[in-house]
């Protein structure tokens, strides 16, 4: 299991990590990010600053490991940094952890 | 009827004799005769000896700009527009260019160390990497790491299209970028040791620069080209604010009333999440981000070879509609020759369907680590805050531009200095030939969408022509108003086959 939070570190960027498997299928999802429609005439995007769990036999758990990779998401545990060949494990987590499907 | 007016025979000349008139450039507008050139907004060196912000630079400027040796001059070589200018000759050496310089940002300029150690035992061969280019330095048995550093320096600055600098202290390289700012943070630089030498390099990899801060500003050059038509502008900037402010000026310059209708694009090496968050802040017909996650190019200089390839294949009437695959087929592959990344990263199928689906045009890497076009996209993937994906394909916009074009082309010279008048009812008179009626309108409008549809950039031409209104306004009664529900045509993006064995 990768357990991750979106990387909104660099001030003014905001990346967008595809939830591929609800966008393969038609429905725009980012992981940690939430659709405001409030937000201007196209509505935007929110940060959630949630923890999110991507199991191992997740179909697109190659892709997120290369998110993880290129910054787009930070690893929160030592045992997600392992497995992606290093990585950034901030001193201080978040303390819940929503269920995969959920957090998406 | 009306008379036929031969210029400076006047109905009351008494000469008798055979007076004739050839007129030229009389008959119907032919299609294709616009212009679409391109403009880059990058970076100058202060060894340049253009003007930043206010002149904007081009084949009949004083000086002009149409070579790379003009690009050198105004804008000091390796400087980032120069960089631009010589990888989009590299593909396009037809389509004009034009070039305004961007104040450079007042903050640091990216550096990087490159330290070599240890004598050599023996001989062999470094290669340095700048992007996508090396140079090779000899390495001879008992060269010190000085000596080595001396040398790869001086190949370097060699290089003088580069954008960096090299300055060696024994044995460690200090390479800086030559232009202030953050976007010096893209450059790449690696090696490689060929050869048992018994030295070693750091960077192996390729490896980004870092410390260069500060953004630069593209708002007094936006000012300067408002109200001028070019095109492709291609951004040296691929950042939310400065791109973003690009796309919003091509945005309210194309609307009716100033009629300036152009294209943005700019490059992305950066990351899937990150460049999407770039073009999901666009979203716009007008706007695209060719994205290679990885590549070793700057984004500044991946966007001048896109943008060279569109302005190539899409400047000759009928124009290509289709770049899916560009680069990846023996005719195109001449033309785009960009290497893939040199770490071997490839972009794969989810990470392309993503890509195309937040509105990038994604740059695909083959096992030969060449690479190609995926599929060309435009940003425009939400309308108000739902999914919209009716103008992803970016040639639909380029068909639309040029039947715009075209119509306004038709309108002004066969209509100018014409009156306007109703239909005649049936049986009633035939207005004369300086009187323009929905009719007759409809009928050239008719005939422009049938020859778009003769050159298949159109499709459905009873359905177009059907749904193709002219009419003459109540309010004000001296406009024609025109609708024509345009449907480009569509490019063949994927075959599906089931073969079954069957024996």
């Amino acid at each position: 299991m990768l357990r991750v939070m979106l990387n909104t570190s660099v001030e003014g960027r905001v990346p967008m990590v595809p939830n591929y498997r609800r966008l393969l299928i038609g429905q725009k999802s980012y992981l940690g990010l939430r659709f405001d429609g409030s937000l201007g005439p196209e509505g935007g995007w929110v940060a959630t600053f949630e923890v999110i769990d991507i199991q191992d036999n997740d179909p697109h758990f190659v892709e997120y490991i290369r998110h993880i990779r290129s910054g787009d998401l930070l690893a929160l545990d030592a045992a997600t940094a392992k497995k992606v060949g290093g990585g950034c494990v901030p001193q201080s987590l978040p303390q819940s952890t929503p269920a995969p499907e959920e957090s998406q | 009827m009306s008379a036929v007016i031969l210029t400076g025979l006047g109905s009351n000349d008494p000469v008798p004799g055979n007076y004739v008139e050839v007129k030229f450039a009389e008959g119907p507008a032919s299609l294709g005769e616009g212009t679409y050139p391109v403009l880059f907004i990058g970076n100058m060196l202060s060894s340049g000896t253009a003007v930043a912000d206010t002149a904007v630079y081009g084949p009949i400027s004083s000086p002009a700009l149409s070579t790379e040796a003009n690009a050198i001059s105004l804008f000091g070589a390796g400087s980032e527009l120069h960089r631009m200018i010589r990888a989009y000759l590299k593909v396009n050496t037809t389509t004009p260019f034009y070039a305004i310089a961007v104040t450079e940002s007042a903050g640091l300029q990216a550096t990087k160390s490159q330290v070599f150690t240890t004598t050599a035992t023996g001989d062999g061969t470094y290669r340095f990497y700048f992007g996508d280019e090396f140079v090779d330095t000899p390495i001879t048995t008992g060269m010190s790491p000085t000596a080595l550093g001396s040398d790869v320096a001086a190949n370097i600055l060699s290089q003088t299209h580069w954008g960096i600098t090299a300055v060696n202290s024994t044995g460690t390289l200090a390479i800086t970028a030559k232009q202030k700012g953050l976007r010096g943070n893209w450059l790449r630089i690696g090696g490689q040791i060929f050869g048992n030498t018994g030295m070693t390099a750091t960077n192996q990899a390729q490896t980004f620069l870092s410390g260069g801060t500060t953004a630069d500003s593209n708002t007094a050059a936006l000012a300067t080209i408002a109200n001028t038509r070019y095109y492709y502008i291609c951004s040296a900037a691929e950042d939310s604010a400065q791109f973003g402010a690009l796309v919003v000026q091509v945005n309210s310059m194309a609307l009716p009333l100033v009629g300036i209708r152009q294209r943005a694009i700019c490059g992305s090496v950066d990351s899937l999440g990150n460049a999407t968050s770039v073009a999901t802040t666009a979203n716009n017909a007008r706007a695209e981000i060719a994205w290679l996650e990885q590549g070793d190019q700057e984004p500044c200089t991946l966007a001048a070879k896109v943008v060279g390839v569109y302005a190539l294949e899409e400047a000759p009437f009928p124009f290509r509609t289709n770049f899916s695959g560009y680069g990846n087929d023996t005719a195109t592959s001449a033309v785009w020759t960009m290497p893939g990344p040199r770490s071997g990263a490839a972009p794969t199928r989810a990470n392309i369907a993503a890509a195309i689906l937040g509105g990038l045009t994604p740059i695909g890497v083959t096992r030969q680590r060449t690479t190609y076009i995926v599929r060309r996209v435009t940003t425009k993937t939400t309308t108000s805050s739902v999914t919209d994906y009716r103008i992803r394909d970016a040639h639909k916009v380029t068909v639309c531009d040029r039947y715009a074009d075209e119509l306004v082309t038709k309108l002004t010279l066969n209509y100018s200095g014409k009156k306007i008048a109703n239909d005649p009812p049936q049986n009633g008179r035939v207005p004369g030939a300086d009187v323009v009626t929905p009719r007759v309108m409809k009928a050239a409008v008719d005939q422009l969408t049938r020859d778009f549809v003769n050159v298949d950039l159109l499709e459905d031409a009873d359905k177009i022509i059907a749904g193709t209104l002219v009419q003459r306004e109540t309010s004000p009664n001296t406009r024609m108003g025109i609708r024509v529900p345009l449907v480009p045509i569509s490019n063949l993006e994927q075959t599906a086959s089931e073969l079954d064995q069957v024996g």
